[in-house]
């Protein structure tokens, strides 16, 4: 049973390290791409914390503009998080409406 | 999966198709909830007392109260005006974001949704520079800062205002969306009974929330950049 399933894996899994099949291989790249584009989201989420913790301070010097300090805060915090967001959009991109597949069998069409 | 469906499709020429989709639905709902919300609290106006008494007229005054002291802090007294286009955007984005609770496809998940609204900013912006700073073509030389080359460098900044605006809000709707609909997908059936309710409050209603305010805000410090500066 487990044999059948690995053997099922590493053929598919020779069949688009080698390129033999053109359309899997287009998608585990755009797979991998997505994952990459993903860690966009690593800087804005480390300097969303940076700025908490500036804030935290900040209120811990003077505390009567805490409510200024937060709104100030929260803006600043989701103008840093837009990088990410775009990681997130290139990603979903690459898995939903990947373009490549399509190009891919248009060449093929064409030729 | 998280795909837009269409329900219904008219050919009107060759290339223009007018669709039915998810978003025109949940659009046309959320439409509908304001439009009553707004006729009833025109009907209770008229019982409304100089100091309140019911909780309704409570609620409303301290939601119109907060916005007006809101767009204030921003905007200074003399642009004010503008804070009543701010307010029907704002209720239309949050009542939209939130309504992935009641199990429709949010219509901000949607850049045919959130791109029009970003980009009335930018006309906006524009309107603010034309009504208000052209005293000596203040606004047409704001173009040409600082030097004549920038031109379309600043053009550029204006319109990519727009583009950042709308993708904010749709992808943080659209990825709030996408992990919901892998948490119900990947959990066992009997599991995704209350436990998704969690995420779902903080997705739905706190991004969402979060994600209302942010846009009328920035939208705001957009506008006041054209504004005449203060000597």
């Amino acid at each position: 049973m487990f044999n059948q399933e690995f053997s099922a894996v590493a053929t598919t899994a020779a069949s688009v390290m080698s390129g033999a099949d053109p359309v899997s291989s287009i998608i585990v790249a755009s797979i991998f791409a997505a994952a990459i584009a993903v860690l966009a989201g690593m800087a804005p989420s480390f300097m969303q914390g940076y700025t908490a913790a500036r804030a935290v301070e900040a209120v811990g010097r003077q505390p009567e503009a805490a409510g200024q300090i937060r709104s100030t805060m929260i803006i600043g915090g989701v103008l840093a998080e837009t990088g990410g967001v775009y990681g997130l959009l290139v990603s979903m991109l690459m898995i939903f409406v990947n373009p490549f597949v399509d190009m891919y069998v248009e060449a093929m069409r064409a030729l | 999966m998280f795909d837009i469906q269409a329900y219904g499709r008219w050919n009107i020429t060759d290339n223009i198709w007018i669709n039915i989709t998810d978003t025109t639905i949940s659009t046309w709902i959320v439409g509908a909830v304001l439009i009553a919300l707004a006729i009833i609290v025109r009907i209770k106006m008229k019982k409304f007392k100089p100091v309140p008494e019911s909780r309704f007229q409570n609620i409303i005054e301290a939601l119109v109260e907060f916005f007006d002291n809101h767009v204030t802090s921003i905007m200074t007294k003399k642009y004010a005006h503008f804070g009543a286009w701010f307010f029907g955007i704002f209720l239309f984005l949050l009542l939209s974001n939130i309504s992935g609770i009641f199990g429709m496809r949010p219509a901000t998940a949607d850049l045919a949704v959130t791109f029009p609204i970003a980009f009335i900013t930018v006309i906006l912006m524009q309107v603010m520079g034309i009504r208000y700073n052209m005293k000596k073509g203040e606004y047409i030389r704001e173009f040409f800062r600082p030097v004549f080359i920038f031109f379309p460098l600043n053009v550029i900044s204006d319109l990519s205002r727009s583009v950042s605006l709308s993708l904010r809000l749709f992808g943080n709707m659209f990825g709030g969306l996408v992990l919901m609909g892998l948490v119900y997908a990947l959990f066992p059936r009997v599991l995704t009974i209350g436990i998704p309710g969690f995420l779902s409050l903080y997705f739905d209603l706190f991004v969402g929330a979060l994600h209302a305010f942010i846009f009328i805000t920035l939208s705001m410090y957009f506008l006041m950049m054209k504004a005449p500066q203060e000597e």
